[in-house]
């Protein structure tokens, strides 16, 4: 018996070497976006995030997106206003399961504007929105996360209200609450 | 040295047990509950609690009259034939509930930790490990689960009441709503996953008066504790996703850990780490069932009492692993083996022990 008790332990650490872990692409394959803005253009939902640019030899996605260290989820407005697409997108992330649950979400009019903020700033925007977000989150109501999302889809049974943030001179500002139906309020009309 | 008589201590009994009941039960059941019952779903987890109970003092005084394990019961009081029916029903049994515990675990292990990989060489790990474990004996893994206990229920408590901060009212106040058939089916469900109950026939118990007692006793505790588990954590993820968002969620309580975050910022991607939870609970329930596989056709072999022969060990690893690769290639397994499940290893349980008591009576 001990010498079969022997093989087998032989066999178990053999054979668990060939699992691949957290995944079979090699890290240095791997890239990982802090921030990923979610839009609406020309009848479509776009994904964009800080590789989605192209690169210096001109590549574009050359590495694999792994979005297990995604921060923030940023809904640009035009999103929210297409209800049936911004639905889609949460059954599509309900599907997939691509960004972690636990991933705040707050929105914006425009996109660019922080892509190019993220120039001056020196850290990257994900861990950059998410410490802003977490820093007003005392003042203001329980930051929302994507779960929050996918949750009230089902449910149907509150209204949630996101961080409507803009930038102004390089800074970004909190400058209200807006409904997942895409209507804003300001923060003084809420409480 | 350490004595391998087939004895546990009771307190590595109940310990045992918790892992065996709670493990699968937080894992599976709130998302079924939470389609059939929504908010009621807390009352059918404290009716099949109760219905555990029940079934635990019937099987009290069932022990009380057979006055031994049931293994040396069938040995010695029931007709040879017969009895060895009734180990090959039992080895059937442990054999495909092992095969469904090692589908429910290789499916976790690849849905949340390596997706990329195969789901059969998973699988192959699983069953290889714990075939490995079962030739050591009950002994050796009750001494492991009752090290390994705390370290494991503590972290979990600790996780549950840390989603405290995102719990909404809102999503229990239906708790007044419900349907009464529904309500029944939901009650029977928590009851399915406390059928290994039953092996409690098979443990050997102090050779006193009233044999059995502290079995029972020592059992109820764990019924009450992983019941009391289960509605907590039911509770909980009701009140973090909603009836609606946990019934449509794979394993609610695997997500609900990977969205937990404390204060401070400390403590971060602990999901990882908390699928230890449900690894070593399933893996436990995995053994028990392939335990009594293996010990069941050790005694159609008529191995009484003997050391475990290799392919005694062997065989049944290898038919559990085929029923899981079988529920995991196609669905329609799955349908069978719950349908079984529910017609046929319940009511079997149920009226087994009886009916040999009653053929024990006419010799």
């Amino acid at each position: 018996m001990w010498k079969s008790k022997k093989v087998i332990g032989l066999v178990i650490a053999i054979t668990g070497l060939i699992l691949g872990g957290c995944s079979n692409t090699e890290l240095e394959e791997r890239c990982f976006p802090m921030m990923t803005a979610v839009g609406y253009e020309n009848g479509k939902i776009t994904y964009r995030d800080a590789f989605s640019k192209e690169d210096a030899t001109g590549q574009l996605g050359a590495k694999e997106k792994d979005y297990t260290h995604l921060k923030v989820l940023v809904l640009e407005e035009d999103l929210l206003e297409q209800k049936t697409q911004y639905e889609k997108m949460l059954d599509e992330q309900a599907e997939t399961e691509q960004f972690p649950r636990n991933t705040y979400v707050c929105v914006v009019d425009d996109i660019e504007d922080l892509f190019e903020m993220e120039k001056n700033i020196s850290q990257d925007l994900g861990t950059y929105l998410e410490e802003y977000l977490k820093k007003h989150e005392e003042k203001k109501d329980r930051l929302l996360t994507l779960g929050d999302l996918l949750d009230e889809k089902e449910n149907q049974t509150m209204v949630l209200y996101l961080p409507y943030l803009d930038v102004e001179e390089n800074f970004v500002e909190w400058k209200g609450y807006v409904n997942t139906s895409g209507k804003s309020w300001q923060e003084s009309e809420i409480e | 040295m350490y004595v391998n008589n087939g004895k546990i201590s009771s307190r590595q009994t109940l310990r045992l047990y918790v892992f065996d009941l709670m493990g699968i039960a937080t894992l599976l059941l709130p998302p079924y509950l939470a389609r059939l019952c929504g908010a009621s779903g807390i009352y059918a987890i404290v009716l099949g609690t109760v219905a555990g109970l029940i079934y635990l003092v019937y099987l009290g005084w069932i022990m009380k009259k057979m006055k031994n394990d049931m293994v040396s019961f069938l040995r010695e009081n029931v007709n040879v034939w017969l009895g060895k029916v009734i180990f090959l029903l039992v080895m059937l049994h442990s054999i495909v509930t092992a095969g469904f515990c090692a589908y429910v675990f290789a499916n976790l292990m690849q849905y949340s930790l390596v997706r990329d990989s195969s789901y059969a060489l998973i699988l192959l790990i699983i069953v290889v490990v714990a075939a490995y474990a079962v030739s050591g004996g009950i002994e050796s893994r009750a001494r492991v689960y009752e090290v390994m206990f705390w370290f494991i229920l503590i972290p979990y408590i600790a996780m549950m009441l840390a989603s405290v901060r995102d719990f909404e009212w809102v999503y229990v106040e239906p708790v007044l709503q419900w349907e009464l058939s529904n309500l029944g089916k939901g009650t029977y469900l928590v009851f399915l996953l406390l059928t290994p109950l039953f092996y409690s026939l098979f443990l050997i118990g102090e050779k006193e008066k009233n044999y059995g007692r502290n079995i029972v006793k020592t059992v109820s505790v764990s019924v009450l504790f992983s019941g009391a588990i289960l509605l907590g954590s039911y509770v909980l993820l009701l009140g973090n996703f909603g009836e609606k968002s946990l019934a449509s969620l794979r394993f609610p309580v695997v997500t609900l850990m990977s969205t937990i975050q404390f204060e401070g910022n400390f403590l971060k991607r602990m999901d990882a780490l908390m699928l230890a939870v449900w690894f070593f609970t399933l893996f436990a329930l995995l053994n028990l069932h392939l335990h009594y596989g293996v010990r069941m056709l050790a005694e159609l072999s008529q191995n009484q009492g003997r050391k475990l022969k290799w392919w005694q060990v062997l065989f049944p690893t290898i038919a559990a692993f085929l029923v899981a690769y079988g529920i995991h290639w196609d669905s329609r397994f799955l349908h069978v083996f719950l349908a079984y499940y529910s017609y046929g290893a319940v009511p079997f349980m149920v009226v087994v022990p009886a009916f040999l008591l009653l053929v024990r009576r006419k010799r």
